[in-house]
């Protein structure tokens, strides 16, 4: 069988964020373009740890501690976002909120 | 051993990211991307990173849960009735996943030998790079997550 290298880590990091900016582009729905930022930014965490471990530097470690804490990060204030929009108007769709004022 | 995992990892991955981002209804999807999560997660922990592995295990798939609870909670009841149409495509797939699992699992057990705990964590470099190189980032860190709950909670309360 093929040994397992940083080339193979970077392809399968390739594949998943190119699915999640898919899904970011293609749905509509704020939820599931909420997930799918999350997968792009868990994809770019693995690169950087298939780096760190290829080149055998901690700090690529490190950053992926930081993206993974980011990710949380973005999923709270979308979340909190999508609530305050979803009160004055009922909806899921991205298209419904085309304006910034509550 | 690695080949063993990483391939239908990385091939369950993409393949829940896939039907993840193709679902009607978000609660399906941020069910499968649970488990995009977790298969993330094992890639990650291959790559030598344990600790980062369990961060993004737990805070990621924690995330996730969140979504879930809120889609349940923002449902497009139209959208809903709508039935998805692989329904039993998802649960004969989730049923060997959990299979896969459950035997990688075992595998590792058997074969893993018996060695000393602190020899396997790699909690002294990481914690010597994000004092001595990662300062900044993580400084910058702490500063988002600190506006990102002030911020929560004042649109919370202001929205109620």
């Amino acid at each position: 069988m093929l040994d397992i290298s940083l080339h193979h880590y970077l392809a399968a990091s390739i594949v998943l964020a190119s699915v999640g900016i898919a899904g970011i582009m293609v749905r509509r729905s704020i939820l599931i373009i909420l997930t799918s930022i999350q997968l792009t930014l868990m994809a770019s965490a693995l690169a950087f740890v298939a780096f760190a471990h290829a080149k055998s530097l901690p700090q690529g470690k490190t950053m992926a501690l930081v993206i993974v804490v980011v990710a949380a990060a973005e999923a709270l204030v979308g979340l909190t976002i999508a609530v305050s929009a979803y009160r004055t108007r009922p909806r899921t769709s991205i298209d419904d909120f085309t304006l910034m004022k509550g | 051993m690695e080949q063993v995992i990483f391939y239908p990892c990385s091939v369950l991955a993409v393949v829940s990211a896939v039907i993840a981002i193709t679902r009607v209804q978000p609660f399906i999807a941020a069910l499968w991307m649970t488990l995009t999560t977790s298969m993330i997660a094992v890639l990650v922990s291959l790559n030598d990173a344990p600790i980062v592995g369990a961060a993004l295990f737990f805070i990621a798939a924690s995330s996730m849960l969140v979504i879930m609870l809120m889609s349940i909670m923002m449902d497009d009841r139209e959208r809903l009735r709508t039935k998805g149409r692989t329904i039993q495509f998802g649960k004969i797939f989730g049923g060997f996943a959990a299979t896969y699992l459950i035997v990688v699992l075992a595998l590792a057990l058997a074969r893993t030998p018996r060695t000393d705990i602190a020899s396997l964590n790699n909690a002294k470099p990481v914690g010597q790079a994000i004092v001595e190189s990662c300062g900044m980032p993580l400084t910058l860190v702490g500063l988002l997550l600190l506006v990102v709950i002030v911020c929560s909670v004042t649109m919370g309360k202001r929205n109620a």
